[in-house]
């Protein structure tokens, strides 16, 4: 079993852990992610990110973005958590009104391996990502 | 986070619960952000209202507040909705969708807000450079910070209208100088039309996908008009999460900020790259659209004249503005001229956030470099992206 961990700045607390979707282009809430269906569209597929953690590096595009996050909830499709390398306001404030845990990676650079890791447990206290195989 | 008196007051009840319930949203956020206090802002923007992008929970969300007695307590301004209040049983939207998007608006003067409806609220109420605002709307924001010199960030819809019934917002982010520095210089290779507010929009989409974050530094050798950088701007906000550029000869406080940069990285975008964003020539597109960000006069006066050499469009066009600078153009005579060349002028809302266009059209072309992200994204429909002075060749063949 492979397992690492690596140092997060908590945004919206919370603990989780989880099957991790790891998307690697940043996502806009607004036209990328359907709430009904709780899944992130790209490229016309649609991926699951109900119950998951979801792991991707921003978000990005409009502002109205934080109302599908809070859609999320209200349509019981949230991720269990969100993992990305730098959060902005939009994706912020759904997390807070989603009540979605949002945490981001201190070490940019460790950002990608995230990649090879099935599980991940957020652990808020002691601001750890711990990610196993 | 430091909290003045009064502050205090709302956070704990004083002033009513939904007064409280605003408070604990905006600290949470800003405590998320490092705001060490909350300032005051003169004017907030609200986004998300269109039912479509929305829906139940953003209505419920709103009329939530709505029921609770909120009211706005300072200037506040509204974003585009999804649809024409107007004209919306001419534009394949049910009678359903109408009443619940007349139901979010109707919460949203009821709180006080300005009968707006637009996603250009700084041509309703001119930023002041250095004044501290709450706006959503990514366009909105570009405009502000890189234009106007005005303080904000690209704040989610719902923090704008948390922002608007308290008059505060956390001071981080934009709100502080030292987070307005250029991060990233763009270089852009000879021979691009930056007059053109098409060819500026693509030029935001670049910049916006190949950097994605951060402050793009541009010094053109001729100034970019006014509806460009308008493009411009929208496009970083949708492609990227850019909320501000420093634009020499546009952004105030422009030499003051190139002075205090430190590290700065370098793109470059030629003019190939822009060439390969624009469409076959044999394309045909059955939808022309302009108005997003929502047209102002100078786009009018253009179209105008672009079409003036038409007998009739064979292309339906749609343009997308503001009640403010519709009853500006009407006064002047151009709507009428439009509506003569078979042009369609929406007031109230865009093909972005409407259900309008969808399934109605195979092909839209576009000068917004905004609309070409979100259309295909939000009504599944074919979009091309075209410069500005190549509508005649589309609309009057």
């Amino acid at each position: 079993m492979q397992i690492r961990k690596l140092r997060i700045k908590v945004l919206v607390e919370g603990s989780a852990e989880g099957e991790i979707i790891f998307l690697d282009s940043p996502v806009s809430f607004l036209g990328e992610v359907d709430p009904k269906k709780g899944v992130v569209v790209k490229s016309g597929k649609e991926i699951n990110i109900k119950n998951k953690i979801m792991v991707f590096p921003n978000s990005r595009g409009s502002t109205v973005g934080s109302y599908v996050i809070y859609a999320l909830r209200y349509y019981n499709n949230s991720p269990k958590a969100m993992i990305v390398k730098k959060a902005e306001p939009i994706l912020i404030t759904g997390c807070i009104l989603g009540e979605i845990p949002l945490v981001e990676i201190m070490d940019e650079n460790s950002f990608t391996e995230i990649k090879n890791y099935h599980k991940a447990i957020i652990d808020s206290e002691n601001k750890l990502l711990i990610l196993t195989n | 986070m430091y909290l003045t008196k009064e502050e205090e007051k709302m956070i704990q009840g004083e002033e009513g619960p939904v007064i409280e319930k605003a408070m604990k949203i905006i600290v949470k956020i800003g405590e998320a952000l490092g705001a060490e206090n909350l300032i005051n802002i003169s004017h907030a923007h609200v986004s998300g209202l269109s039912y479509l992008t929305i829906g139940e929970p953003g209505l419920l969300f709103i009329k939530n507040f709505r029921e609770q007695g909120a009211r706005t307590r300072v200037f506040s301004t509204l974003n585009p909705v999804g649809m024409d209040l107007q004209i919306w049983n001419k534009l394949n939207i049910s009678r359903d969708f109408a009443e619940k998007q007349e139901e979010i608006v109707r919460y949203m003067y009821e709180m006080g807000f300005e009968e707006s409806l637009t996603c250009t609220p700084y041509l309703i109420r001119e930023p002041k450079e250095g004044e501290h605002l709450a706006w959503g709307e990514s366009s909105a924001v570009g405009m502000a910070n890189t234009y106007y010199g005005a303080h904000t960030n690209r704040e989610g819809g719902p923090l704008a209208l948390m922002s608007a019934i308290t008059g505060k917002t956390y001071n981080a982010g934009l709100h502080l100088s030292e987070n307005r520095i250029p991060t990233t210089k763009i270089v852009l290779t000879d021979g691009i039309n930056l007059s053109d507010p098409g060819i500026a929009g693509i030029i935001g989409y670049i910049v916006g996908e190949k950097i994605g974050t951060g402050i793009p530094l541009l010094e053109t050798k001729t100034s970019l008009t006014y509806t460009a950088v308008k493009a411009y701007t929208a496009a970083t906000g949708a492609s990227g999460s850019i909320a501000m550029s420093v634009i020499k000869g546009i952004t105030p406080g422009y030499k003051d900020l190139v002075k205090k940069i430190d590290k700065i990285e370098k793109i470059e975008i030629d003019k190939k790259e822009i060439q390969d964003y624009l469409p076959d020539e044999n394309i045909e597109p059955d939808l022309i659209f302009i108005g997003c960000p929502h047209a102002d006069m100078d786009e009018i006066i253009e179209l105008k004249k672009i079409l003036e050499k038409c007998n009739r469009t064979k292309t339906p066009i749609w343009v997308s503005t503001s009640r403010y600078i519709y009853n500006k153009a009407l006064k002047h005579g151009l709507i009428k001229e439009l509506e003569k060349k078979n042009v369609l002028i929406l007031r109230d809302t865009c093909p972005v956030v409407s259900p309008a266009v969808r399934g109605r059209f195979k092909k839209i072309a576009t000068t917004s470099s905004k609309s070409y992200f979100y259309i295909p994204r939000m009504q599944n429909s074919p979009t091309i992206v075209i410069p500005f002075h190549w509508i005649g060749d589309y609309a009057c063949r």
